[in-house]
C-alpha cells in the first residue's frame, strides 16, 4: 500500500518487493500502535457506556490491514525466504546452513552427540 | 647453517688443493679457528643469561604472570557485583577471566571466581538441501560457556572503575553482563527526605513539560473523541461499504 510507504526508508540485506511490503507494515504498525491499545483498553473496559465499546470495537476493525502486528512476518536477511527463518540469525534454513558451514556465525558448529 | 657452510667450504679446499698428510691436520686447524667464535658466543650468551638469571629476578608483578593470580580475602562477605562473562571458547573466557581476577586484586577488591557456570547448548537441525529431501538432516549446535566472578565488600566507585577497566580492555569474543548491588545505611528514609528538595529542583524543568495539549482540550471525554471521529456520521453499523 503505497500511502504506508515512507519516504525515505532504512532498508538493509535482501530487497525484494515483499521485504519492502513487509518494512512498510512494521512501519504503519509501529505508527498507530497507541491507537490500536487504546481502542483495545475501551472495548475491554467494562465501565464505559456499551455504546462507546461497540464504537471503539467498530473503530478497530476498520483499520486498515497493514497496522495490524499479526501482518508482521520475519524473513531471511540474507535470501528474503519467508519460511523456516531462524530467529535468533533471521536467516533461513539453507542460509542458516551456509553460512554455519562458513564459519560465518561465530560459536555455531556442527554438532554430533 | 653457518656451520654446514664453513664444513663444505672447508671440503671443497681439501678437493681443490690436495697435501697429504698436512691437509688433514690443516683442515682441522682451520675448522678450530673459524668454529670456535660461534660457540663461544652462543655459550656466552648462556652463560650470561645464566648469570643475570641467577643474579637478578623478574620483577614481582611480572613474576606473578606465570603463577595463580593473588586474592584479597573478605572482611564480611556481602557481595557488591556479580560479573558474568560469556564465550564460545574456553581459552578466551578463561584468559579474560583470570585478566579480571587480577585486576581486581590491584584495585584491592576482595573477590571470589570463577564459578563455572552451566554451559547453555543451543542445537538447530536443518534438512542438508535448500528444497525437500527432509530425510538427510544436518545438526548445529552453540555452546556459550559462563564464568561468573563475584566482587565482595567493593567500594561502588572501586567497583565501577573496575568495570570501566574491563570494558576498557574488552577481549575479543568474551561478553559481559554485571549485576551491582549497592548498600545504605540504615538512615535511608531521612537521607531520602533530605534529598527530596535537590531532586524536585532537578526535575522541576522536566515536570513542567507535562501537562495535557491544548488541541486536545477541545474535544473532551473519550466518549466525544469517539462520536467526533469518522463513525459520528454512520447511523448503523455495516450499512456503509468499507472504504478499504
Amino acid at each position: 500500500m503505497s500511502m504506508f510507504r515512507p519516504k525515505k526508508m532504512e532498508l538493509s540485506g535482501f530487497v525484494n518487493t515483499l521485504a519492502l511490503r513487509d518494512y512498510c507494515k512494521r512501519k504503519a504498525f509501529e505508527k498507530h500502535e497507541p491507537e490500536r491499545q487504546a481502542l483495545r483498553y475501551a472495548i475491554r473496559n467494562t465501565a464505559l457506556p456499551q455504546r462507546v465499546r461497540a464504537q471503539a470495537q467498530l473503530q478497530l476493525s476498520q483499520m486498515h490491514c497493514y497496522t495490524r502486528p499479526t501482518q508482521i512476518k520475519n524473513r531471511c536477511v540474507a535470501g528474503g525466504k519467508a519460511r523456516s527463518v531462524i530467529r535468533a540469525f533471521r536467516l533461513g534454513r539453507f542460509q542458516f546452513r551456509m553460512q554455519a558451514l562458513a564459519g560465518e556465525l561465530p560459536g555455531v558448529k556442527k554438532a554430533s552427540w | 647453517m653457518r656451520n654446514l657452510a664453513f664444513s663444505a667450504l672447508n671440503k671443497s679446499n681439501q678437493a681443490t688443493v690436495p697435501r697429504r698428510g698436512i691437509s688433514s691436520t690443516e683442515s682441522e686447524s682451520k675448522k678450530d679457528t673459524i668454529s670456535p667464535p660461534d660457540t663461544s658466543s652462543a655459550t656466552e650468551w648462556s652463560e650470561r643469561l645464566d648469570s643475570l638469571s641467577s643474579r637478578a629476578r623478574l620483577p614481582r608483578s611480572v613474576q606473578a604472570v606465570y603463577l595463580r593470580p593473588l586474592r584479597r580475602s573478605s572482611e564480611y562477605g556481602l557481595p557488591s557485583c556479580d560479573l558474568q562473562l560469556r564465550s564460545y571458547s574456553v581459552r578466551n573466557v578463561e584468559f579474560f577471566a583470570d585478566f579480571a581476577i587480577r585486576a581486581a586484586y590491584y584495585l584491592r577488591l576482595p573477590v571470589s571466581g570463577p564459578v563455572p557456570l552451566p554451559r547453555i547448548v543451543e542445537r538447530w537441525t536443518f534438512p542438508r538441501s535448500n528444497f525437500v529431501h527432509k530425510k538427510s538432516q544436518e545438526n548445529f549446535e552453540r555452546i556459550t560457556l559462563r564464568r561468573l566472578i563475584q566482587i565482595k565488600d567493593g567500594n561502588p566507585e572501586v567497583v565501577q572503575t573496575w568495570l570501566a577497566f574491563l570494558r576498557k580492555h574488552a577481549f575479543y569474543g568474551v561478553g559481559m553482563k554485571a549485576n551491582v548491588w549497592e548498600h545504605e545505611t540504615l538512615d535511608i528514609g531521612r537521607n531520602l527526605d533530605e534529598s527530596t528538595s535537590d531532586v524536585e529542583k532537578s526535575l522541576e524543568h522536566h515536570l513542567s513539560q507535562f501537562g495535557r495539549r491544548k488541541d486536545g482540550e477541545a474535544l473532551g471525554s473519550l466518549s466525544n473523541v469517539l462520536d467526533a471521529g469518522r463513525l459520528a456520521h454512520n447511523q448503523a453499523p455495516l450499512a456503509n461499504i468499507r472504504r478499504h
